[in-house]
């Protein structure tokens, strides 16, 4: 009986579908995987997050395409003279969903929907913390538990949220979509009906597109929101296509079976980028690849010896062959784009004779070392088993030894970050746009002067540490900017890690779609594109 | 068919005599074995087949395409890869980890195959049906799963890939080995040693295992293509030899992104793999048919 | 008949308990854990990681865990992906159909190709078509489809565009209910014109690559058969009485060499399985096989767990059908042990 109820339905959503695509404008986007649920607070993955966005809203959020900060749900932010208060004055009238998954809201988006939504991630005993075995990754990730003291209402239409020590960067991650406003109203109702762990597969939000359908490593299909705040989308019905291998993909986009793709090959652009039907969309990405140095381990402890090892490896070549021209050569610890980077920084030159002569100096010989390369394909590094192997020659000719190493992803990670690496390649993608982001979370170290998980180098300096902790209590953007290109010249003398390269995100998309912007954060966003018939 | 030709000797020819005169009817596996035979010593004699050292980078050309491809050059025949290290070196260097993993399994397999298939079929009773029981639960879980599941937990690398794809084939030369004896046993000649006092050891490696053995040496003559590609499979899945060692496996799975740009780097390793495959399958055609023309039904 | 049924069936549950075991054990002495894996480069604290594992029941004793899993299956439940939040049991069966479709159309691919030319090669036998189809059936048997999957993409989707490079069915153009997962069937009875058509040109290429290693099985299997039958007196006697060629060999050969293929058949299915592990990655198909080696990189231990059981059930449960069935096709080895 249920069954039959289901494909029921299924047909109903099958014919208003095929009615309205009639005359309906419809983009396709090849995406890259299935979404795990779609709970943007629960995921941390990319292809996660782009299937749940369109859905959504957050209180505020990134202008498209860049890292700025505006409005969205809350019309207007009032952060008080101490930094300590951050008001929302919500907009009025912004309506959920309706009909989704059987609910219809009876009250607009309110405070109590705000609320709801935090208390879910931050408060253990709310009935709604467990369910679907929650864990709320980025809530910690962004030190939410350790920066807010309360979050409570005014009225139907204000909250306050209240911090424990100024921080900079919080307006940002209130943008990002950890920070996504769920229905309250239609929790309850999933509650009643005795069926919670819909509400992760089940969507509803205020966003620009509502659900419709997801087929697992198949499809998931969206329709406009007609009453969204900011206006009907320009297309009508948003499809996700899900095709994980690149070259599939960029074969549906010369079909015209999709207008939009995620991740190309990079060995494809230059392909692309001839190809009359084909925008090459590129932006440069707010991330960095870099090859760690363990500083623990001797003879890594010396500055002099890492930066010998910075001079061996050739970086032009693997610019060209690993990123095929994707990318642009680092010389700094964050992207040129992000705000505070040092412009002046003098880049460490391919000199492998330099670099004998400095081993040399150094009293290293026939150094044996390993050289970890990550399993996996990450938007700054496409193809780390590629680049290690580069390496590896590159060392070889100045008289070292290294073993490549592998491991599975999550274990690779985590022997790197408990420093049992000599050398190893890993990256980051930024979160937020802030320079923060990068410097204390990479190359931090805390006040027990031992470094944090994430600094795969295990380096810490006393100096470095005490601009980069000061700089994130100020909101002066100029005085932030001076602490850290301090830092940063601190770093470029140390050389912790070797920068490789910020890697260029490029979207090829039709040249039928208008409107659409690459995202530096990585996002991939419909709300403001139309296609061309 | 032509009549055989046989040698108009009086004494009855050596079983291996009587065995070649059959194969060399064969012209397939006759070619089979040659391209079997020049690949093996391509292999060995790989430094005088090419000047190049399949690992040495040369950054300035890099996905030269082969020689009758425009843009091909005599300076790397069959081209360079991504990396620009020379395909032809890598492929003959490769060959000798394909023959070796190949070969691996092939001995490691038939020699735990025969003490297990042998063990079962003369003890019976409980050895007997654990031994079935265990073959049965590794054929349950389909191959390549299993071998993956296999190097997940050990790791990836060259003896581990050889002992991943080993689990897997074993069940075939245990359950062969075990039938093939069993239907031995029952015959006379072994009832008539067992009453004679030929102890059980003696009596299992001198009497029976000789009757058994052409079966077994199909299977492994078939086997040995089967682990191959098995380990090729895996190197493809990123889960065989380790960079930067020129496993053809690993080699095409290196070069997949290439796919549109510069296919020839993606199809020569797998070529290789086809070729080799094909030539021991040639050869084990001959060697089933010359040992056993009962067994061509398989 | 019936007893013996039930004899194979109680065979095969040791191997299924002790499978479960085996699968169980093995995945948990596989480093690193779906925590970790899906972290990325972020990583997380000691702390969080122990809630995380706390929340998931993996900090229990293995032994605890493994007397629910057991409970578990006993009940019919086979877990809950750790990744998705769904009960295993129902991602199986969304993606299982689309794994028995395209091993389907493989076989079958390989039976209408395969037979015929095994039979073609014996009736000329020697002769040059005989060798050159030999040939080419012990090449697609010795083929690596991976690498075979890949250079038949790059010829006939990325050079001519005869077919598409991946997924079951156009989703755009064609979106309609799948009452049955099987889309060859929903595409007759739901779907818009011209689906059907869409949905078996995705299954060509996919298909032929997973259908080429059995193929060259099956030609060559039937050559063999038909030359032992051919050789056999009645099929002289039929010559002899002046039927025609034809004849004979669909009436009288054709059936009796037939029926060793038929058995092998079923053999092939559990390789077929494996090799759609294989074709699916190539080629993006939303089946079991995709799905499991996916969940290996997630740790993802209640997928594979539950989908390792459940391959192995449909593969156990697919011998006992084939025994029985060539049981029923060939008296003969009913009596045999």
């Amino acid at each position: 009986m249920r069954s039959t109820l289901k494909y029921l339905t299924a047909a109903l959503l099958a014919t208003a579908w095929s009615a309205s695509s009639l005359s309906a404008k419809t983009l396709v986007y090849c995406s890259e995987g299935s979404p795990e649920n779609f709970t943007p607070a629960m995921n941390t993955t990319g292809t996660s997050l782009d299937a749940a966005r369109p859905i959504y809203d957050k209180l505020v959020r990134f202008v498209p395409g860049t890292t700025q900060v505006e409005p969205s749900l809350s019309e207007k932010t009032d952060v008080s003279a101490d930094g300590l208060t951050l008001t929302f004055h919500l907009r009025k009238g912004v309506k959920f969903h309706s009909g989704v998954n059987g609910f219809t809201p009876t009250r607009d988006m309110n405070a109590d929907d705000v609320i709801w939504s935090f208390d879910r991630q931050a408060n253990e005993k709310n009935p709604w913390h467990k369910v679907s075995g929650g864990s709320f990754d980025y809530y910690s990730d962004m030190s939410m538990p350790d920066l807010i003291d309360s979050i409570t209402k005014t009225d139907d239409s204000t909250v306050v949220i209240k911090l424990k020590q100024p921080n900079a960067p919080i307006l940002a991650n209130l943008a990002m979509d950890f920070a996504t406003i769920h229905s309250a109203e239609y929790a309850d109702f999933l509650m009643k009906k005795g069926t919670p762990e819909q509400f992760d597969q089940i969507p509803v939000g205020t966003g620009p597109f509502s659900f419709v359908d997801y087929q697992k490593d198949a499809v998931i299909r969206f329709k406009a929101n007609p009453n969204w705040f900011g206006g009907k989308p320009k297309v009508d019905d948003l499809v996700y296509a899900i095709t994980p291998d690149a070259s599939a993909r960029y074969a549906k986009l010369k079909a015209g079976e999709c207008q939009v793709m995620i991740a190309p090959n990079p060995a494809d652009l230059a392909a692309m980028a001839k190809d009359d039907g084909v925008n090459l969309m590129q932006q440069a990405g707010l991330n960095i690849g870099y090859l760690a140095l363990n500083a623990q381990k001797p003879p890594f402890d010396k500055p002099e010896v890492r930066k010998a090892i910075a001079q061996a490896i050739d970086r032009g070549a693997i610019l060209k062959e690993v990123y095929q021209g994707a990318g642009q050569q680092a010389k700094n610890p964050i992207p040129p784009t992000m705000w505070s980077y040092d412009k002046d920084a003098a880049d460490i030159p391919y000199d492998p004779a330099a670099a004998k002569a400095a081993l040399d100096k150094a009293g290293v010989k026939d150094l044996q070392t390993d050289l970890w390369w990550m399993p996996v394909q990450r938007p700054y590094n496409p193809n780390a088993k590629r680049m290690a192997e580069m390496m590896q020659a590159d060392l070889a000719k100045v008289g070292i030894q290294a073993k490549l190493v592998s491991y599975e992803w999550g274990e690779y990670r985590k022997r790197a970050q408990a420093g049992e690496h000599q050398m190893a390649l890993l990256g980051w993608t930024g979160d937020n746009g802030d320079p923060d982001n990068f410097l204390a979370v990479l190359l931090g170290c805390g006040k027990d002067g031992k470094p944090n998980g994430q600094n795969i180098p295990k380096w810490c300096d006393a100096k470095f540490q005490e601009d980069v902790n000061k700089a994130v209590t100020l909101t002066d953007q100029a005085e932030r900017s001076k602490l850290y290109v301090d830092a940063q010249k601190i770093v470029d003398a140390q050389v912790p890690w070797l920068n490789i390269a910020h890697s260029t995100v490029f979207e090829p998309i039709s040249k039928k779609v208008s409107g659409y912007k690459v995202s530096p954060l990585g996002a991939h966003e419909f709300w403001n594109v139309d296609v061309a018939e | 068919m032509s009549a055989m030709t046989s040698p108009t000797t009086m004494s009855a020819p050596t079983p291996l005599a009587a065995f070649w005169s059959a194969f060399k009817e064969n012209r397939g596996a006759v070619i089979g074995m040659c391209v079997v035979i020049s690949i093996v010593l391509a292999g060995i004699f790989a430094p005088l087949l090419t000047s190049y050292d399949p690992l040495i980078q040369y950054r300035d050309v890099v996905k030269v395409p082969p020689i009758w491809a425009e843009g091909g050059s005599w300076a790397h025949p069959l081209g360079t890869d991504p990396l620009g290290r020379d395909m032809w070196a890598r492929l003959v260097y490769g060959s000798r980890l394909s023959i070796f993993i190949g070969a691996a399994v092939m001995i490691v397999s038939t020699g735990v195959g025969i003490i297990v298939g042998l063990l079962a079929a003369y003890r019976g009773g409980w050895v007997d049906v654990l031994t079935l029981r265990v073959m049965d639960l590794i054929m349950a879980i389909p191959d390549i799963l299993l071998s993956i599941m296999v190097i997940a937990v050990i790791g990836p690398n060259l003896t581990n890939t050889i002992i991943a794809i080993m689990v897997v084939y074993l069940p075939r030369y245990v359950r062969l080995m075990r039938n093939t004896a069993l239907v031995e046993l029952k015959k006379d000649y072994v009832t008539a040693a067992k009453v004679s006092g030929v102890l059980p050891m003696r009596l299992m490696l001198s009497t029976v295992l000789p009757n058994c053995l052409a079966p077994l040496i199909v299977q492994a003559a078939l086997g040995l293509s089967d682990a191959i590609l098995a380990a090729a499979a895996l190197g493809f899945l990123g889960l065989g030899a380790q960079p930067p060692t020129p496993e053809w496996g690993s080699m095409l799975a290196d070069a997949k992104d290439l796919i549109q740009s510069n296919p020839w780097v993606m199809a020569m390793p797998g070529l290789a793999i086809l070729i080799l495959v094909l030539a021991i399958n040639l050869m084990g055609d001959g060697i089933r048919d010359a040992l056993d023309p009962r067994l061509r039904r398989s | 008949m019936l007893r013996l049924l039930l004899n194979r069936i109680a065979l095969t549950i040791p191997t299924f308990v002790a499978l479960m075991f085996v699968t169980f054990v093995m995945l948990r002495l596989v480093p690193g854990d779906p925590v970790e894996a899906r972290r990325g480069e972020r990583g997380l604290s000691p702390e969080m990681h122990a809630k995380a594992l706390h929340d998931l029941g993996l900090d229990q004793p293995v032994s605890a865990q493994f007397g629910n899993y057991v409970w578990g299956i006993l009940h019919g439940n086979f877990g809950t992906s750790i990744v998705s939040k769904t009960p295993v049991t129902q991602e199986f069966f969304t993606l299982f159909p689309a794994t028995v479709e395209l091993t389907l159309c493989a076989t079958l691919f390989a039976i209408l190709v395969g037979i015929p030319a095994g039979v073609y090669a014996a009736v000329r036998r020697g002769k040059f078509f005989d060798q050159a189809l030999m040939i080419t059936a012990l090449t697609g048997y010795s083929m690596p489809i991976f690498w075979w999957g890949l250079i038949l993409i790059l010829l006939m989707s990325n050079t001519l565009h005869l077919t598409p490079v991946s997924g079951r069915v156009d989703l755009i153009k064609y979106y309609y209910p799948q009452t049955t997962g099987f889309l060859l069937i929903d595409s007759i009875l739901n779907g818009p014109k011209g689906a059907f058509l869409d949905v078996v040109r995705h299954l060509i290429l996919p298909s032929i690559v997973l259908g080429t290693v059995p193929l060259g099985a099956f030609a060559r299997m039937t050559r063999s058969a038909m030359l032992e039958v051919l050789d056999e007196d009645y099929i002289r006697t039929a010559k002899a009485k002046g039927l025609s060629a034809f004849r004979t060999i669909n009436l009288h050969a054709l059936r009796n060499a037939l029926i060793p293929v038929v058995t092998s058949i079923g053999l092939q299915m559990g390789s077929l399985l494996a090799g759609a592990f294989l074709t699916e990655t190539i080629f993006s198909w939303p089946g079991v096989g995709h799905w499991m080696v996916q969940s290996i990189g997630r740790r993802d231990y209640p997928v594979l767990q539950g989908g390792i059981m459940l391959v192995a059930l449909v593969v156990m449960l697919l011998n006992v059908v084939l025994d029985m069935t060539s049981g029923l096709i060939n008296p003969r080895l009913r009596h045999e042990k």
